[in-house]
This record gives structure tokens, C-alpha cells and sequence, in this order.
């Protein structure tokens, strides 16, 4: 590296504390993935994994993940514009084995979950939903991030 | 905008190719993804139209290592460069912490590539970031065209064209064949870290 | 089998009473009787249906509480079925821990709802089920139940758990908690939707009578057999 990036990296105001990321991925683990959840990612709308939670068996490429899913629902944001809407309320793949749930946590944030065919679509949308009260909790308001 | 993990120790940032329609922005990223082959642990993504064209984005995660005890990602996008890919373009620079411009050489592309570089600044605006302030490359690429006699801009007009104002480093470079590729990867990552550490 | 094993209930002889205390159940009503006609046969589950349907895409306060209501008409309009009741108090009951434990709902709960449902669904609507299948489903249902309940109650500190804790022995647990409960269902059941917990009392209190009331049929039978011999 350039001898210009030694000073130490400053990022405080862009960065989540270890506290909060840690009840944020302690949170995913005990109300999602503890429920048959297969993996969850919280990500901000520019792609970033901020936290992430899964059962140690589904492997799946995250980082891809994230891009792609924070691109869609941009999209679909945007194609709900298009037809008046401020949003969409479900935002859902269903696949043979695994489905996909998208759902907005706030203006920055993104809540990801990949479940398989053991959980009803019904309480995952109910759990999610008390995941992102408590991170709105969590989250700082005023946050620069995203 | 960049995200700090302080529990993992790591930074993700965001850098977009951008530039006129086939100027070469996903033929840098393929370069990257071949040469780098096991800094990237993921296939890289693209979506594309029938005709091979870029349709959404491309996209690369690229493991810089660790610096400061922090491991970096950078993630590498790419725009569709057509005209008529706005809407999505301002999509994939939501959050973006810097930008590559790639410019084509190629004498008939002079236009495009104006009205692509104001397509940045009026996109960057709407994102509420400035095109002066944010972490920027001009890459003047497809410069190996010269040596087979198809007409190319001077590196100079090419100067005054896009970066008489702008005074953003400008490194000519072919994607083709991978000459300065990497070196407008790494300057533009240092670029991105050196913003991190103004804390923008 | 004595008396005594019986009351201590082990998981054999638990599921042969789920099964006597289901034939013996029913009162009156042969399931025929709700069998009759095509047309009505349909009518009674349409709306629990939909409901049931709705809540694979989401389940809200508001949905829950209409589920319960309904589930409640239906126990009026089906009380001649012994079975088809249990079904219904089954429901009642997962419907009501749901109600309570919102997100914190064990997932198996919702599973054990939909399977219970298409139960319920094949118990009015199939003719030609003949009464040893219909025992052996709700049997089974039953079973199931319980081994979600235990499961709940099984696992301490897990919120999920909690709400079951004071029914873990539906057979003995405390006299003034059933009675207050009792006193507390009965009136609620009258007016407004009671609250969860009084109503999963109520109907372990409804079962544990039941099953009572079995009891004291079987020792007076073994009690005959017993003076025959």
C-alpha cells in the first residue's frame, strides 16, 4: 500500500459499534435462523452486508446476494413509483427448495432471508417484522451510513 | 457509502466503472476477475441482455487483504453504458465511495463520451454527491486501437474534452488487453481509502 | 391394564385413551349427520379456509382473532361431531398461542394448524371414512399436540415455552388455577374473545374432564370384567 494510507483509518461515523452488531447478529441467530430461517442478511441499499446470520449448512454466495438483491429491490421500488406506489409491501421468490424474502428495515437498511419449504411465508413475515422493530430500535437514527 | 464492520474488522466500499455504451467497462472487470482469481471467492455476477450488452450491472467483490487490521472489500460495479439505461444506472450508484470513468479513444465515441460523463455528475447530484469531491479515475481506454489504424483521440483532446475541469488523474490504458487495468484498480482503491481517512 | 398404570400415563397407553375417549366422546351425532348433503357439507369450512389459506402470506392480530370467532361458530354449528370439536378446540388453542406469542410462535405450531386444518377438512368432507379412521386422525392429531406442547414447555428459557408452562401436566395441575380459570373462560366465552392464556386453560380444563370422566368408565368396567371373572 501507498505510504499515504499508514495514518490510521478514521471511519467512526460511518461504522456501527460492536455492541449493536453484535445484538443485531445475536438477534438474527435466536428469532430467525433458531426458527428454521436458512440464512439472513441485513444489508444497506448500496449493497454492503452489514450483519449476517445462518445454520452453518446453507452455503450461498452472500456478497453476490447482496448486490443483486439490493439492485431488485431498487428496482422494484422504482417500478412501484411507476405505477403510483410509494412501495411494494411483499417482496417474495419462491423457489422449489428455497425461497427468498425481501423486506425494508428503513431508508438504509434491507433485511434478506432465505427459508426453505418448513417455514410458512405467514410467520416468517410476522418474525421478520419483530426483527426490524428491534434493529429500528438499535439502529442510530441520524446514522450517515447508506 | 462505505460500511465499517468493528466487530468482523472489515470495510466495504463501492466503486463504479462508468462510462459511454461498449467503452469497455465490463471488459475491466473481466480482466480484474481473471487476474485475481483468488482474491474474489465468488463467481462473478452479470447481467446481461441477449446481445451480451450490460443490462443491469456487473459485479465483482475484490478481497484487498488487510490494512490496519481491518480486511477491505471493494466492490466493483459496472453501469450499463446505453443511454436508455438511466433509471438503472442511478440504481447501482445508490451508496457508490468512488468512480471509475472510462472513456473510449475512439474518434467516433467523442460525443458519448461527454454526454456520459454529464450523465455521472447529474446522477452523482442525485445522490447528493459532488463529481468534484468523490474519489474519481479517468481511464482513457482502447488505446491499442491506435497501433492497428483505427482512428483515436489524442490523449490531450481527450484531456481537454473530459478533465479540463475535473483535474482528476487520468491513466490511458487498454482493457482488451489488460494493460493498466490493475493500475487503475489500485489507484482508485487508495484513492477511496484516502477519502475514507478525511472522513469525506 | 390397571387403573393405576393408566393414570400415570405412558405414551402407549396415553394414545389407546386418546383413541377410547374419542368413540366414547361423542354423545349423539353419527358424522353422517353432517355428511348428508353435498352442498352444506362445503358451506361450514368455507370462510376458516380462507382465513387458514390467508395465513401462509401473512398473519396479523386481525386475522388471528377472526380465525378464533370462526373457529368458535363452527364449534356451535358442528356440536354434534365429538371429533370434529377436538379438531376445532385444537385449533382454538394454536390459534389463541399464536395470538399470544406473535413472533416468538414456535414454527412447528403453524405447521401442526395447517395439518390439523386439512384434517379437519378430510373428517367433514369425505364420506366413506369409516369411525376407526377418523379416531385414528384426530388420535394422531392429538399426539401431535402434545408433543408440540411438550416441545414448548420442554425448552426452558425459550419464550416460546412460556405460554404452555402452567398446562405441562394437563392431568394435575393445581385445583385453584383451573377453578379460577374455569370461572374466568366460562364468562368470557359468553361475551368477548378471552384472553389467550384463560382460554388454553379452558380448554385443558375441557380435555382433562374429559378424560376424567373416561377414567371413571374404564375402572367401572374393569371393575365389571373384574367381577365377571
Amino acid at each position: 500500500m501507498a505510504p499515504h494510507h499508514d495514518k490510521s483509518i478514521s471511519l467512526m461515523e460511518y461504522a456501527l459499534g460492536q455492541d449493536q452488531l453484535e445484538k443485531i447478529e445475536r438477534m438474527l441467530l435466536s428469532d430467525l435462523v433458531s426458527s428454521g430461517v436458512h440464512c439472513v442478511l441485513l444489508i444497506d441499499f448500496a449493497g454492503n452486508i452489514i450483519a449476517k446470520g445462518d445454520n452453518g449448512v446453507t452455503r450461498i454466495d452472500a456478497y453476490s446476494l447482496a448486490a443483486l438483491s439490493a439492485a431488485n429491490f431498487g428496482a422494484v421500488e422504482a417500478m412501484a413509483k411507476i405505477v403510483g406506489q410509494e412501495e411494494f409491501a411483499l417482496l417474495f421468490h419462491k423457489g422449489e427448495t428455497e425461497s427468498l424474502y425481501f423486506s425494508k428495515v428503513n431508508d438504509e437498511l434491507l433485511i434478506i432471508t432465505v427459508f426453505g419449504k418448513n417455514l410458512s411465508l405467514g410467520l416468517l413475515r410476522m418474525k421478520v417484522g419483530d426483527v426490524i422493530q428491534k434493529i429500528r430500535q438499535i439502529w442510530p437514527k441520524d446514522h450517515p451510513a447508506g | 457509502m462505505a460500511f465499517i464492520n468493528m466487530k468482523n474488522k472489515e470495510v466495504q466500499a463501492k466503486i463504479v466503472y462508468y462510462g459511454p455504451g461498449r467503452c469497455g467497462k465490463t471488459t475491466n472487470l473481466e480482466y480484474i476477475y481473471q487476474q485475481f482469481r483468488e482474491r474474489i471467492p465468488t463467481e462473478m455476477v452479470s447481467i446481461k441482455t441477449h446481445g451480451d450488452r450490460t443490462l443491469f450491472f456487473d459485479f465483482v467483490p475484490f478481497d484487498v487483504g488487510k490494512i490496519k487490521g481491518y480486511s477491505v472489500r471493494m466492490q466493483l460495479y459496472t453501469v450499463p453504458g446505453q443511454v436508455k439505461y438511466d433509471a438503472t444506472r442511478r440504481l447501482v450508484l445508490k451508496g457508490v465511495d468512488a468512480v471509475v470513468f472510462v472513456a473510449d479513444s475512439l474518434s467516433v465515441q467523442r460525443e458519448q463520451n461527454l454526454i456520459s460523463l454529464k450523465n455521472l455528475q447529474d446522477n452523482l447530484a442525485l445522490h447528493k454527491k459532488d463529481i468534484y469531491q468523490i474519489p474519481l479515475i479517468i481511464q482513457y481506454n482502447k488505446r491499442d486501437l491506435e497501433d492497428q489504424g483505427i482512428p483515436v483521440m489524442s490523449l490531450e483532446m481527450m484531456e481537454n474534452d473530459l478533465n479540463g475541469k475535473l483535474k482528476a488523474p487520468a491513466i490511458p490504458a487498454s482493457a482488451v488487453k489488460g494493460d493498466n487495468v490493475v493500475m487503475t484498480l489500485k489507484k482508485i482503491i487508495s484513492m477511496t481509502l484516502v477519502s475514507f481517512q478525511k472522513g469525506f | 391394564m390397571s387403573a393405576e398404570n393408566v393414570e400415570t400415563g405412558s405414551p402407549e397407553t396415553d394414545k389407546r385413551l386418546d383413541e377410547i375417549l374419542i368413540s366414547e366422546e361423542r354423545p349423539s351425532g353419527p358424522a353422517s349427520a353432517v355428511q348428508a348433503d353435498d352442498s352444506r357439507a362445503i358451506s361450514p369450512l368455507m370462510t376458516l379456509k380462507s382465513i387458514v389459506l390467508s395465513m401462509d402470506w401473512e398473519i396479523s392480530d386481525a386475522i388471528l382473532t377472526e380465525f378464533i370467532q370462526e373457529l368458535g361458530r363452527l364449534k356451535t354449528v358442528l356440536k354434534d361431531d365429538g371429533i370434529l370439536v377436538k379438531c376445532l378446540q385444537l385449533l382454538e388453542a394454536i390459534g389463541k398461542y399464536i395470538l399470544q406469542k406473535k413472533a416468538q410462535t414456535h414454527p412447528d405450531s403453524i405447521r401442526l394448524l395447517q395439518s390439523i386444518y386439512r384434517d379437519l377438512e378430510i373428517l367433514l368432507l369425505s364420506k366413506g371414512v369409516s369411525e376407526t379412521a377418523r379416531r385414528g386422525i384426530i388420535a394422531d392429531e392429538i399426539a401431535q399436540f402434545k408433543k408440540l406442547k411438550e416441545k414448548l414447555t420442554g425448552s426452558a428459557g425459550s419464550s416460546s415455552g412460556d405460554y404452555f408452562r402452567k398446562a405441562k401436566n394437563p392431568f394435575g395441575y393445581s385445583a385453584s388455577l383451573t377453578s379460577e380459570s374455569r370461572l374466568q373462560a366460562g364468562s368470557v366465552q359468553e361475551n368477548e374473545p378471552m384472553p389467550p392464556h384463560e382460554a388454553f386453560l379452558y380448554a385443558v380444563e375441557e380435555i382433562k374432564k374429559t378424560i376424567q370422566a373416561e377414567f371413571s368408565a374404564i375402572r367401572a368396567e374393569l371393575k365389571m370384567w373384574r367381577k365377571e371373572r
